[in-house]
């Protein structure tokens, strides 16, 4: 019985973790032409005018670069030009998350692997939503 | 490789899973000589923060030997005896320029969870669910550190791996407590919870000048390492009036700092923590904030308050009329271990800062599982149990 409680338990914070991983890209309807934004510790110089990777998105989008107010670094917004759907906003935020993090890193901070978790049922919801890690959120 | 794995809720035991690999130009493997149990960890155990796989890797506070250096790395080379930060942070973010590595942009990889949850995405964490980066964690063999040239600090010839082992997590939480809660010469201090935690904290306002500082706690045992190691005083809230001890000892003004280090499992007695208990287990309040409606409640007009222990949703009753009306400034954060662990080091070295007190069970991977039950139950005096894979 406590097994089974405790399962269930992970089962529904693993579902809760899909539900706020989602929270503002698509728990609710949302504007495809919203712009979406980072700010990177750099000055805006240092920016091309399309900065990898949303250069090799596979669809257009308008970059907008400009210094953040009180010395932040710099503002990194882009947003689609042309409809593509829930799967390219998904893409747009990633593409700005690992924009910030090659401009400031260098490099794309990769995950553990092999991984040592298991796949279980209760499990699969949680492995969603760090599949879909990057595209979601807040951003 | 062998490590201590999560395998549902309270439920851990030793696995042979995948040896870690370099991934990032800035990584290096760490072999791991000690790692210790925290009372954060607990919280994962017990299902409180629900983002558990299972077979994910324990344990985020240790201490090993480089054995494998990524391309990028300059400050490391494999024989290095290293203690590591148990945040996963870039050095190079706005946030870690700022000395507020926890707050790392770029050190979870999975920032959706956390914005979704909190607003915005603290760093990673070694060992802290899939919500803080899903990191495997140190009760393992070996490790992979990431940004090891920033979160991985030499240990200095002289301090041993027993006492260097709390640079990684407790002693830089404690020390960030006081340090952010403003702790001055002349303050009166009170820290809410006598484990390893609360001790540091209690030690670091010492050593930042305090006049007087006062560890809560229930338990005598590690009330009297208070006392015995760390020069504080000592009240047991199960046999005296917090409230009153406190007037006392103030001239009836109250604690100029409260540090709370207990988080989201506070014991308390009589009706409170019943009510607690009751609205966590039916998820209608995700943590039990005791500790922080004390602090906030005795700490001084103008005072400051300061959340060390782990919190991770929703609380019931905050008295926000008391942080209000007395002019309070609340404030918290996960520990910013890369701007305090050189410093703690050199402090440790010149026996300022003692810690090896803290480790009361030393014991094999293979015992983890026992290790965490003797930990959880706070059986046989224990303060933290250390495993040596």
């Amino acid at each position: 019985m406590r097994g089974l409680l405790g399962a269930a338990a992970v089962a529904a914070g693993a579902g809760a973790a899909v539900a706020v991983a989602r929270r503002r890209t698509t728990g609710r309807a949302e504007r495809m032409d919203r712009w979406h934004s980072v700010t990177i510790a750099c000055e805006p110089e240092e920016l091309g005018p399309l900065p990898p990777p949303l250069d090799s998105l596979g669809f257009p989008v308008e970059v907008v670069i400009r210094p953040a107010p009180g010395g932040r670094g710099t503002e990194l917004a882009a947003r689609m030009t042309e409809p593509r759907g829930r799967d390219g906003v998904r893409a747009l935020r990633k593409a700005l998350r690992e924009a910030r993090q090659l401009v400031e890193v260098g490099e794309i901070l990769q995950p553990d692997s092999p991984p040592t978790t298991e796949r279980t049922l209760t499990g699969a919801p949680l492995a969603y939503a760090t599949r879909h890690g990057k595209e979601e959120g807040r951003l | 490789m062998k490590a201590l794995c999560w395998n549902g809720v309270n439920d851990v035991g030793v696995r042979e899973v995948p040896d870690p690999r370099i991934r990032n130009s800035g990584d290096v493997i760490v072999k791991v000589r000690r790692s210790t149990t925290c009372g954060s960890d607990l919280h994962l155990l017990g299902g409180y923060i629900p983002f558990m796989r299972k077979g994910d890797v324990l344990g985020h506070e240790f201490l090993g030997e480089v054995v494998e250096v990524g391309d990028g790395v300059r400050n490391h080379a494999v024989g290095d005896r290293v203690v590591v930060s148990s945040f996963v942070s870039c050095g190079r973010c706005r946030y870690c320029r700022n000395q507020e590595f926890s707050l790392c942009d770029n050190g979870n990889t999975n920032p959706a969870i956390t914005e979704g949850m909190w607003g915005a995405a603290p760093g990673g964490c070694y060992g802290y669910s899939h919500a803080m980066g899903g990191f495997a964690g140190s009760h393992a063999e070996y490790i992979r550190v990431p940004f090891a040239d920033v979160g991985a600090f030499t240990v200095p010839e002289g301090v041993s791996d027993e006492r260097a082992l709390f640079a990684s997590d407790a002693a830089p939480t404690g020390w960030m407590g006081a340090d952010l809660g403003g702790v001055r010469p002349g303050d009166v201090v009170a820290v809410w919870g006598a484990g390893a935690v609360g001790q540091m904290a209690a030690r670091a306002a010492i050593l930042l000048g305090a006049e007087r500082v006062v560890v809560i706690d229930r338990f005598e045992y590690r009330l009297a390492m208070v006392e015995s190691r760390i020069g504080a005083e000592a009240l047991n809230y199960t046999s005296t009036d917090i409230g009153a001890e406190l007037l006392e000892r103030t001239g009836g003004r109250g604690p100029d700092v409260c540090i709370e280090a207990v988080g989201m499992e506070a014991h308390t007695p009589g009706p409170q923590h019943a009510y607690d208990m009751v609205k966590q287990q039916l998820r209608l309040e995700t943590d039990r904030p005791a500790a922080v409606r004390e602090a906030i409640y005795h700490c001084r007009k103008g005072g400051s308050v300061f959340v060390l222990g782990v919190f991770a949703g929703f609380v019931d009753k905050f008295p926000l009329g008391a942080v209000l009306n007395k002019g309070l400034t609340v404030r918290g954060a996960q520990m910013h271990g890369q701007r305090y662990i050189p410093m703690l080091l050199e402090r440790m070295s010149r026996g300022e800062l003692v810690t090896e007190h803290l480790a009361t069970h030393t014991m094999s991977l293979d015992e983890g599982a026992a290790g965490y039950r003797i930990f959880k139950e706070k059986k046989d005096g224990c303060v933290r149990a250390v495993f040596t894979p």
